[in-house]
């Protein structure tokens, strides 16, 4: 087991202090740190391995393009048609340890890898949030088109993410973001947050 | 302040902000609201510029885009911007703006000789001037340069912010006037995302040119309804500079320009980046000058701009006026004269019938109205004075009577209407030529888009009204929308004459007395009918050669005036029709777009390109190390000690290493999870060696080819498991070797079950190298047993490293013992400052990428893309062992073609100066000996050099044609300064050679 004290967030909060947040212009924009990140892939026409997922985690695994699931602690996106991403609380660790585990077993073409060090996620919440990150995105996040229950992989400010429409409401998108990019695109964001004008899509 | 011409009442002009402004460094008085050229204007300025070839004199000729003449250099230092246009560029307290391109004033400009010269300076000049001797033009440039051109581009940093957008709608609306507002508003009532543009500061467009009370209140009334919608939104002062594919429209927003200085974190303009579903085009129309000799003078003017000086800005451009035209539209514009002020001397028409109700109402106003005639001159020194007027024979080609003189300073002109066709055209589609209104019309669409209004031809505008509403509507249900029941639209009484009728007139004949003035086509290049004559002679007939060798149509403006006068005159002296002569192509921009709006944030070390960082960067930060830019990466250089130089530091290092322990954050390295029941079989693919019969727990070094046979990556790959292998790559080939393995598993070999993960975020590596590296390892992963026995050089253990859980790695790039130790980079910082600490005792030195290429090149290690560039075969870099002589790979075919095996391709060598101090630059040449022949045989160039501390003199590594058989040869390496330095051809591995250190 890790000693808590050692680990530092991508955009370098200690666990459970320091967490990045800014607020502009009604947009709020926070790191949500040490969740817990898993790459799965496996054939989505594999009934075994479906219903297996479906046995240990207790939710199937969505087969739309760009949707995800949320499953208690669990959220569940569509990557691929045969690939997934789950992230949950880090309290939650242990357990979808144990179930991710339990899946691949055995079964030599079903993987989990653990990618919890590799990313981290930007919450930016707010009415205008869309239109702060319409600043970079080439993808239409009005509420129209990007539905709650959404994911997109695109690129935002030259970097690879993941965007997820959590809210359609109160506007809150999470940016799954590479560990190595995610004080860029901090950076990036706060600066493109210095204009005074930002409108609700 | 006194503005001798501004008419006590009326205009959207904001009388109670006066504003002052320097023109040419005279203050002058405007009114907010005024663009510089209605408040030059109304201080009765007319010459405001210098043509560009001839520097004749000129004033305004337009009121708003399409001005060729009237350019500005606006503001000093920094902020200075050359070349807007004065009718589109708003004045406000401060405001200074100066005459381009003339010197030392606009009214004493030293090169106006150039316009006695001007008989030598027709077109094909330059070609055929300054071709002899060839030579020459280096210096002819830079005279003829300065002699033409515009404003100055500061050389200061911008010090504006500009930002760019991603923006989307169902309908954009280009062109504010009133169809593009009644546009806008049917597709709102539909529930339409709408955006609607218009390029000035104010909406209304046509209507702010009538002096109709009831247009401008429609105006105000549809604005405020538009507003409340909350999917509309209005862009003033925004330009739709680009019609893309895709129906993309790129938009230029200018937001603090017309602010003056004051301060704000705004950007000053913004890129917006639109896709629309559907686009309603209702750009309107420019009208046309006339061509007439010294039809360029101060004080002539499109009779539209007249009107908009009048109405809109409550400036008359003159006292006493002249009209020439050949259609309806200027009537309008004699009656806004007349109504304030103005006097019309004549109204010279070149039609015989005129049905215009306006006629018998000018003439009974006391205005001469002159059938059949046209204006064959103006006359005057700095701007117009009096104009001579003839008959126009019936088939248009040659002048009766004698020459009438009327005398006036305001010449307004009216050639006809072209509509505005410029986004229509750059969207794909083909304008079409219209006989009857003589002027190119919007074609058949290309893609959603739809042209109404004037932009469509429609000039009458009885219905632009409701036209535009309409196309909103069905624009919006293209899109999309559910319409139902919405209301009409109330058309706008009598908007603009009703008729449009013309007689085309694209050039006045020659009158003998003024046959040897120019009479101009385009005004920004100078560009005259003789011109377009003797391009013609010269035996130029596509309108495209026409442009380059004329200019036409080229400049700021684009020849938004001049172009198509100049199609059709091209077209009468070839005998043929305007439509066989065509248009040159519309492209982006349809006016200039500043390059900062271009670059938006995206520049500067920050956010030019993204930075990459460790785990353990602020550690590299806090250790004083230099960095470099590996790929998007910043890497630790070196890390000097106050007082060390560069070579001083790597030296230091490069002993460290050598004698005791050294650490490197290795984090950048690309890293793969490769998984599934053919993962090996899957690796004999893409790697050149062989993976079958590597047992768990191993490491393996692989080499990637190309289907070329070239060297594209190397790295190191451990089987993890059964099923299961950890490959690392180049830290710039990482994501390029991920799409090559999906896409060969993905579209080649499908039915291979194995799956890949990029894990290069997810691993902090330390890589501990030196003698004493073991010791370390020992003290912070005291659970393992890291003897050679336990844990041999090539193999991967799984440990715990200061109480994480990790990945351990003996692998080696420097040759000495070493280990890598993978941990999950949330710990990688904690992890370092342990590993560090443990190796106080041992004399641990932290390394960078410098003291990494020193160690490797002493190896005789190859760095891929440095050692290599994409024309290295194994066998070339004497890898041939690599190269499984059992098993096929992507590339190994390709090894056998007969230029790879021909005996004397580059090969990779090692070189030794016979001075041992002389470190050669990478990248030198390399000949068997100097010599003065020329071209000289290039033999091969270095690829790598060092100062080599370990071996005490400098190292090199190269690429020599044949070199692998001529080991000991003399060769010579030529440097940039012509100095030729003698080497000797060696083995690659100058350390260690027997491998022996990093298995101990």
């Amino acid at each position: 087991m890790f000693e808590m004290a050692a680990m530092r967030s991508p955009l370098n909060s200690l666990h459970g202090e320091d967490v990045p947040h800014v607020e502009f212009n009604g947009i709020t924009l926070t790191e949500l740190p040490f969740l817990r990140h898993y790459n799965v892939r496996f054939q989505p026409d594999d009934q075994q391995a479906s219903s297996r997922f479906r046995q240990l985690l207790g939710f199937d695994a969505p087969q739309g393009p760009n949707i995800f699931v949320v499953h208690e602690d669990n959220l569940c996106a569509w990557l691929g048609p045969d690939e997934w991403l789950i992230v949950t609380p880090f309290h939650a660790k242990d357990s979808l340890d144990y179930a991710l585990n339990e899946f691949a077993y055995g079964d030599d073409f079903v993987t989990r890898v653990d990618i919890s060090a590799a990313q981290t996620i930007i919450r930016a919440t707010g009415p205008k949030a869309a239109d702060l990150l319409g600043r970079g995105v080439s993808y239409d996040l009005h509420p129209r088109n990007f539905q709650a229950g959404s994911c997109i992989q695109t690129v935002l400010a030259r970097a690879s993410v993941t965007l997820f429409a959590q809210s359609a409401a109160a506007v809150t998108i999470d940016i799954v973001v590479r560990r190595s990019f995610a004080e860029h695109l901090w950076n990036w964001l706060v600066d493109a947050g210095q204009e005074s004008e930002f409108h609700s899509l | 302040m006194n503005q001798k011409n501004r008419l006590p009442t009326g205009g959207q002009i904001d009388r109670s902000q006066p504003v002052s402004f320097q023109f040419n460094g005279r203050t002058y008085g405007g009114y907010t609201g005024d663009t510089v050229a209605s408040a030059l204007l109304a201080n009765d300025v007319k010459l405001v510029a210098r043509s560009l070839k001839y520097h004749r004199p000129r004033g305004i000729m337009g009121s708003g885009a399409e001005e060729p003449s009237a350019l500005l250099q606006v503001n000093r230092g920094a902020r200075s911007i050359p070349n807007l246009r004065a009718t589109q560029t708003e004045i406000y307290d401060g405001l200074k703006v100066s005459s381009v391109n003339c010197w030392p004033s606009v009214s004493l400009d030293a090169l106006s000789l150039m316009n006695w010269l001007s008989p030598f300076l027709q077109a094909g000049f330059y070609y055929k001037t300054f071709m002899y001797p060839r030579k020459g033009w280096m210096f002819y440039e830079k005279v003829i340069r300065r002699a033409a051109g515009f404003g100055k581009v500061s050389s200061e940093p911008d010090p504006d912010r500009y930002d760019k957008i991603n923006a989307w709608c169902d309908v954009l609306v280009v062109g504010g006037g009133p169809t593009g507002l009644a546009a806008a508003l049917g597709a709102a009532r539909a529930g339409a995302r709408v955006m609607l543009a218009d390029e000035g500061q104010q909406f209304g467009g046509g209507f702010l040119r009538t002096e109709s009370e009831d247009n401008l209140q429609w105006v105000s009334d549809v604005l405020r309804e538009l507003e409340e919608f909350s999917e509309v939104r209005l862009f003033k002062r925004t330009t739709v500079a680009g019609y893309y594919d895709g129906n993309f429209l790129v938009l230029n927003e200018r937001l603090t320009d017309h602010l003056g200085n004051a301060t704000t974190r705004n950007a000053r303009e913004k890129i917006w980046r639109v896709r629309a579903k559907q686009v309603v085009l209702s750009t309107g129309a420019i009208e046309r000058p006339l061509v007439f000799a010294s039809n360029d003078l101060p004080g002539v003017m499109l009779s539209s701009a007249v009107s908009d000086y009048i109405n809109r800005y409550a400036v008359k451009p003159g006292q006493n006026a002249v009209i020439f035209t050949n259609n309806d539209t200027a009537y309008r514009s004699a009656l806004h004269m007349l109504d304030n002020g103005v006097g019309v001397g004549a109204l010279v028409d070149a039609r015989t019938e005129i049905s215009d109700p306006l006629f018998d109402k000018l003439a009974h106003r006391g205005v001469k109205m002159m059938k059949g005639s046209v204006v064959v001159r103006a006359q005057g020194k700095k701007s117009v004075s009096a104009v001579e007027v003839m008959r126009l024979s019936a088939d248009g080609k040659s002048l009766e009577g004698t020459p009438e003189k009327f005398d006036c300073d305001l010449l307004a002109v009216s050639g006809g209407w072209s509509p505005a066709v410029h986004l229509h055209a750059q969207s794909g589609a083909k304008p079409v030529f219209d006989d009857e209104k003589a002027c190119f019309v919007p074609g058949p669409a290309f893609q959603n888009e739809i042209s109404v209004g004037a932009a469509s031809g429609n000039f009458s505008a009885e219905k632009a009204v409701s036209d535009g509403y309409q196309a909103g509507i069905s624009a919006a249900h293209s899109a999309g929308c559910q319409v139902v029941d919405l209301p009409v639209i109330q058309e706008v009484s009598d908007a603009y004459t009703s008729e449009y009728a013309i007689r085309p007139l694209w050039q006045v004949p020659g009158s003998g007395s003024s046959d040897r003035l120019k009479r101009f086509v385009d005004f920004q290049n100078d560009t005259t009918v003789k011109d377009i004559k003797i391009a013609v002679q010269e035996g130029y007939q596509s309108i495209e050669h026409l442009k380059r060798y004329t200019l036409l149509g080229f400049g700021t403006d684009q020849g938004k005036l001049g172009n198509i006068n100049g199609m059709a005159i091209l077209s009468e002296e070839l005998g043929q029709d305007l439509i066989q002569t065509g248009t040159t192509t519309f492209r982006p921009f349809y006016t200039p777009v500043t390059f900062g709006a271009i670059a938006g944030r995206e520049i500067g070390p920050t956010f030019f390109d993204p930075v990459r960082k460790t785990a353990m960067h602020d550690w590299h930060v806090e250790h004083g190390a230099e960095f470099e830019n590996v790929g998007q990466w910043k890497r630790p250089w070196y890390y000097p000690k106050s007082g060390e130089t560069m070579d001083q530091a790597v030296n230091r290092e490069c002993l460290a290493v050598r004698k005791q322990v050294g650490v490197i954050d290795a984090s950048t390295l690309g890293k793969i999870e490769i998984y599934g029941p053919d993962a090996a079989e899957f690796l004999n693919y893409v790697y050149t060696n062989s993976w079958s019969n590597l047992p768990v727990g191993s490491c393996r070094y692989g080499l990637m080819l190309g289907e070329d046979g070239m060297i594209m990556d190397d790295g190191v790959t451990a089987k993890l498991g059964d099923n299961h292998f950890y490959m690392t790559t180049t830290t710039g080939g990482a994501a390029a070797v991920l799409s090559w393995m999906e896409r060969w598993r993905q579209t080649e070999w499908p039915s291979m079950r194995v799956y890949f993960t990029s894990v290069t975020d997810q691993w902090a590596v330390i890589s501990i190298a030196g003698p004493k590296a073991r010791e370390i390892l020992t003290k912070v992963a005291p659970t393992l047993d890291a003897s050679n026995d336990q844990f041999p050089f090539m193999t991967f253990r799984d440990s715990v490293v200061a109480s994480v859980e990790a990945r351990i790695f003996r692998v080696s790039f420097s040759g000495e013992l070493s280990y890598e130790i993978n941990v999950p980079s949330d710990c990688g910082k904690d992890v370092w400052e342990k590993v560090f600490e443990a190796g106080m005792e041992f004399g641990i030195t932290p390394y960078g990428t410098e003291t990494m290429h020193v160690l490797r090149a002493e190896k005789g290690f190859i760095i891929v893309g440095q050692d290599t560039d994409g024309s290295m075969t194994p066998v070339d870099m004497g890898m041939s062992w690599i190269v499984s002589k059992n098993k096929d790979c992507l590339g190994k075919r390709s090894l056998s073609r007969s230029d790879c095996i021909r005996e004397d391709r580059k090969q990779f060598v090692g070189l030794l100066t016979e001075d041992p101090n002389k470190v050669l630059p990478e990248g030198a040449q390399l000949v068997e000996l100097p010599t003065d022949a020329r071209p000289t045989p290039m033999i091969g160039h270095v690829t790598s050099s060092y100062f080599s501390a370990s071996l005490g003199r400098s190292i090199a590594l190269a690429v020599v044609k044949g070199g692998k058989s001529r080991m000991g040869a003399r060769i010579h390496s030529i440097l940039m300064t012509g100095e030729s330095v003698p080497v000797s051809i060696c083995n690659p591995i100058f350390y260690d050679r027997e491998g022996e250190r990093q298995n101990v």
